[in-house]
C-alpha cells in the first residue's frame, strides 16, 4: 500500500503521503488504533486494513479529495 | 570501526546495475534526523537514526544520479517545519520546497523496496498507475493526506 499511496501523491500537488514504522511511533500508532498492517488513514477519517486494488484506493482519495463547486 | 553493511554486497552489485539502467533525472532524498551525541537527551532518543543514515548512505552511493542530504532537525528546525516534518527518522522523496513523498522510520526489508520503486518513478517521471487512475486522480482539488502504517518485514 506505501508504494501505491505514493504513485498517487506523485500524481497531484494536493495529495501527500507518509510511510510510517508504526513500531517506532507507538503514540502516532495508537492515535489511529494501529493494530494490523498495513493499515491506511485517509484525511484522518477513511481507514482500512489490508491491500486494496489501485482502482478503490482512488476511489477513496477521490471521495476525500473532491468537492464539487458549490451553486 | 567501519559499521556492518546494512545492503548485501550482492544486492548492491544487483541495485547498482538497476539504478544504471533505469534512472534518468536526479532523485535528491532528504534526511531528516539528529547528529549522534554521546548524551542520550530524554525526549529526543532516536534509536533508528544512526542506521537509517548509513541505509540512505550505502543506497546513494549506487548511483551518481541519487543525491543525498542530511538534515539535523535541532540545528535547522525552520527546514523541518517547512517540510512538513513532524518526527524523526524522516525521509522526503523529490524536489521542491513541500515534498509530499514521505516515510517515517527506518525504510528497511520490504520498504527499501518501496522508496527504490519510488526513486524510478520520479526519476523516469513515469508512473505506475494505469492512465484511468491518472485522470482521476487530477480531478483533486481538496488536500488529501494519506499515512499507510507498515512494520518492517
Amino acid at each position: 500500500m506505501g508504494r501505491l499511496a505514493h504513485a498517487v501523491a506523485l500524481e497531484n500537488n494536493l495529495i501527500s503521503a507518509d510511510v510510517v514504522e508504526a513500531q517506532e511511533f507507538p503514540s502516532l500508532s495508537s492515535t489511529y488504533g494501529v493494530r494490523s498492517v498495513p493499515m491506511t488513514v485517509i484525511n484522518e477519517l477513511t481507514r482500512f486494513v489490508g491491500g486494496i486494488s489501485e482502482a478503490d484506493f482512488v476511489d477513496l482519495v477521490l471521495k476525500d479529495g473532491v468537492k464539487e463547486p458549490a451553486g | 570501526m567501519t559499521p556492518r553493511p546494512i545492503i548485501s554486497e550482492q544486492d548492491k552489485a544487483q541495485l547498482k546495475r538497476d539504478f544504471r539502467k533505469d534512472l534518468e533525472g536526479e532523485v535528491t532524498l532528504r534526511l531528516f534526523t539528529q547528529k549522534p551525541s554521546p548524551l542520550t537527551i530524554p525526549g529526543r532518543e532516536c534509536p533508528t537514526c544512526p542506521q537509517t543514515q548509513q541505509l540512505l548512505e550505502e543506497l546513494a552511493e549506487l548511483s551518481p544520479k541519487l543525491k543525498l542530504e542530511v538534515m539535523d532537525v535541532y540545528a535547522q528546525p525552520e527546514a523541518a517545519r517547512q517540510q512538513g516534518i513532524k518526527r524523526i527518522p524522516a525521509l522526503a522523496l523529490g524536489d521542491g520546497e513541500a515534498p509530499r513523498i514521505k516515510f517515517y522510520g527506518i525504510p528497511a526489508g520490504y520498504e527499501l523496496a518501496t522508496v527504490i520503486e519510488d526513486i524510478k518513478t520520479i526519476s523516469r517521471g513515469v508512473s505506475p498507475l494505469s492512465m484511468e487512475s491518472r485522470k482521476k486522480l487530477r480531478q483533486v482539488n481538496q488536500p488529501v493526506h494519506i499515512q499507510v502504517f507498515v512494520t518492517p518485514t
